[in-house]
């Protein structure tokens, strides 16, 4: 029989965390595995330009990203005692960063002392300064379009590809926003708009969020695995969905358990490290399903915060339709989708009774379809004329505002009810706090004054519920000072298992209004720099 | 509307056919040139309720100078796909609300029932009146994800490999109009919450 290899390093998951630790820690040397639960699906096999009528439900059933979405992965997920949220859990190689919108966006120096400037949540046990060369690193290698507009609540890299160009939607936003003191800036996105990295630039198309068939949007698949490849020492082991993390008897990750998705044969990887870079809820579920006698509450979790802390972004916007541009000829406004944004302002304006804060992305939203439709009262000739003309002026606004990272909303697992692999489940408990609910209704009456200085149509899009959490879930496998409260240290290693770390979206303290993914990226550049560094110095 | 719950994945029922074996048979057309209809059986309506379901399309959408309507489009044949692949309950719900305005047209025409049903638009509050909010939906998806909506009558012009964003060559004069009216004609009342799975 013939030896099992036992890896320096098993990652789990080829999303923004896994496909960063993949190439750092092969570029440092290491002999790294990666078990992906999903495969492979090639650029030339994504859907994204496919016109609705070429699709069997006209693309209204999600078909452009079905194939993203492997096995039962969908549906193996109980939402119990919960607001109207929803997580994304995806399974293909590369993750979420296969078809994401690439808003790439440095949290603020105030994000991480929620406790000191706020007096709600915890700080962060590391500062935007120290983790600022990651971000300019991580930057760099992925190749940044958009520029520095010196507001502090954005800070910005020193190396940025050219900023996608206005449309006219936008410069009329602007007049409206520069009227009203609201900054409205170029977004930044981890979209080429000149040839980078070997990777071609941007067709503006209009897809990102279908995925870029050409890999212009930043792609761990395309962008970061191959050089992990490249240095001969890296395993990619798809269609293997993790089960278990296994440990030593001194309780030491020793390797993880997996399931072949495609034979249903259990196989098992030795490894000297492990590193979970599932996104949140899944991550939260492989450490609770891993449980044995030294870790009886789930790996890394004697104090019972695994799988708590569970928060997102919440939502809610408007469609508006800009009486300039009625009646306007069809052009094309595809582009990049967003190529402006507005940045957090409500701290501008002295205290308020909630903490937080919202930032408002721009037109991702689709030119194909005329949203308005469904919103339009009427119907015969005039509606449809109607329609049309209404068509150009297009102009849509979706916010996303910080919720509060609290205890009692958590992802626990449910042992009597498995997936199609006999793995308990992952169930959802959220509860939206007052704070949330101040900081949102606020939002949508800020939301509301910008549109009612905008000549046009407006059909806000917020609910009567308020909802979350955009794709942007984070924080069940807290980093954090207080060891009560937390489970990771600030580089993303576990403090009761020294040789498991969590850098994705799982490891967050707290959350901004910002997008994620940057920060995911680079707290993984900053825990595989320390990685190799623990293990020059013989301590891993 | 929002991000990824816009295009959260809503996980293929049982009925549905896999994405690969699904043969969806509604033809499909190069840009501009009519369509045929020809290759496509029935699944669910009737041919007597498909084609009442023509009629009451045609004249949500109808053809006009610019553009032709949601029969030329063949919406009705969308609306059999999308409702045969539907639970047992959804397909009732359309199956029943046929058999309404079928009976309320018996007693003028099939335009006014679709008057009366289209008169509370806002809030629907009879069986008649929420099935013409499902029913417009469907034919605002049909149509407008169809050869003919997409591009004879909205001539949009993306889905396109540019190889620079031309961005806004004029921003248009501000018009002299009080800033953010609604015109009267917008909906207040959230979509429907029946006629389709949820």
């Amino acid at each position: 029989m013939s030896q099992t290899p036992t890896y320096d390093v098993c990652i789990i998951g080829s999303g923004a965390a896994g496909g960063v630790m993949a190439k750092e820690l092969c570029e440092g040397g290491a002999k790294v595995i990666l078990l992906e639960a999903g495969r492979e699906v090639p650029l030339t096999k994504f859907l994204s330009h496919k016109w609705p009528y070429e699709l069997p439900y006209r693309g209204l059933r999600g078909e452009k990203q079905t194939p993203f979405y492997q096995g039962d992965v969908s549906s193996s997920i109980r939402y119990q005692d919960c607001d109207s949220v929803s997580v994304d859990r995806i399974r293909v190689v590369g993750g979420r960063t296969v078809h994401w919108n690439a808003v790439v966006l440095r949290y603020a120096a105030r994000d991480f002392k929620e406790w000191s400037m706020n007096g709600i949540e915890e700080d962060w046990p590391l500062t935007y300064d120290e983790l600022e060369p990651y971000y300019e690193r991580i930057e760099q290698m992925i190749g940044v379009c958009g520029q520095d507009d010196g507001l502090d609540i954005v800070p910005a890299g020193k190396h940025y590809l050219p900023p996608l160009p206005w449309r006219c939607s936008e410069q009329i936003l602007d007049r409206a926003t520069k009227a009203m003191g609201i900054p409205l800036i170029s977004v930044r996105k981890a979209v080429l708009t000149k040839v980078y990295d070997g990777r071609p630039p941007c067709h503006y198309c209009g897809h990102c969020m279908s995925g870029c068939d050409v890999g212009a949007l930043f792609n761990s698949a395309v962008a970061m695995l191959p050089k992990a490849q490249r240095t001969g020492t890296f395993t990619l082991r798809q269609n293997a969905l993790a089960r278990k993390i296994l440990v030593d008897q001194e309780g030491l990750a020793r390797g993880v358990s997996f399931v072949d998705t495609q034979t249903k044969q259990e196989q098992e990887v030795k490894a000297k490290v492990v590193v979970v870079c599932c996104a949140t809820v899944e991550s939260a579920r492989l450490l609770l399903n891993s449980r044995s006698s030294k870790h009886p509450n789930g790996l890394a979790n004697s104090n019972g915060v695994v799988g708590r802390y569970l928060h997102g972004h919440l939502g809610g916007g408007a469609n508006i339709y800009l009486k300039d541009l009625e009646g306007a000829p069809p052009f094309n406004q595809d582009g990049a989708t967003d190529h402006v944004y507005i940045p957090r302002y409500n701290h501008l304006g002295g205290k308020k009774d909630y903490a937080g804060g919202w930032g408002f992305q721009v037109n991702f939203s689709s030119y194909m379809f005329p949203h308005h439709a469904l919103s339009l009262s009427g119907y015969g000739a005039a509606y449809k004329e109607r329609v049309r003309t209404m068509q150009p002026g297009y102009l849509m606004l979706g916010a996303f505002g910080k919720v509060e990272a609290r205890p009692e909303n958590h992802v626990s697992v449910d042992p009597h009810q498995v997936d199609e692999y006999g793995i308990p489940i992952p169930v959802v408990h959220f509860r939206f706090s007052e704070n949330d609910f101040a900081l949102w209704h606020d939002k949508n009456r800020s939301l509301m004054e910008i549109c009612a200085n905008l000549k046009g149509q407006v059909f806000p899009d917020f609910d009567e519920a308020l909802g979350g959490f955009a794709s942007h879930e984070v924080g069940t496998i807290r980093m954090g000072k207080n060891p009560k409260t937390s489970v990771l240290n600030s580089f993303c290693q576990a403090r009761e298992v020294k040789n498991l770390f969590v850098t994705d979206g799982s490891c967050f303290t707290t959350s901004s209004e910002k997008n994620p993914t940057l920060t995911i990226m680079a707290l993984s550049l900053r825990a595989a720099d320390y990685i190799k560094e623990q293990k020059r110095r013989g301590e891993l | 509307m929002k991000r990824r719950t816009a295009i959260k994945i809503v996980a293929l029922s049982a009925v549905s056919p896999n994405l690969d074996t699904l043969t969806y048979g509604l033809c499909h057309s190069d840009a501009g040139t009519a369509c045929s209809a020809g290759n496509y059986n029935l699944r669910f309506f009737t041919p007597e309720e498909n084609h009442l379901l023509d009629q009451l399309m045609e004249m949500v959408i109808p053809a006009d100078d610019h553009s032709p309507g949601a029969h030329a489009a063949h919406v009705s044949l969308f609306a059999d796909l999308m409702v045969s692949t539907s639970s047992a309950a959804v397909q009732k719900q359309w199956r029943e609300a046929l058999k309404l305005i079928q009976e309320e047209s018996a007693k003028s025409s099939l335009a006014e029932a679709l008057a009366k049903s289209a008169a509370n638009e806002g809030h629907p509050t009879s069986d008649l009146e929420r099935f013409f909010r499902a029913l417009k939906h469907m034919t605002v998806n049909g149509y407008y994800t169809s050869s003919i909506g997409i591009h004879q009558d909205l001539q949009y012009q993306g889905n396109a490999y540019l190889t620079a964003f031309p961005g806004c060559a004029q921003v248009p004069a501000e018009q002299p109009e009080e800033p953010g009216k609604k015109t009267g004609d917008q909906l207040h009342a959230r979509s429907s919450q029946h006629f389709c799975d949820k």
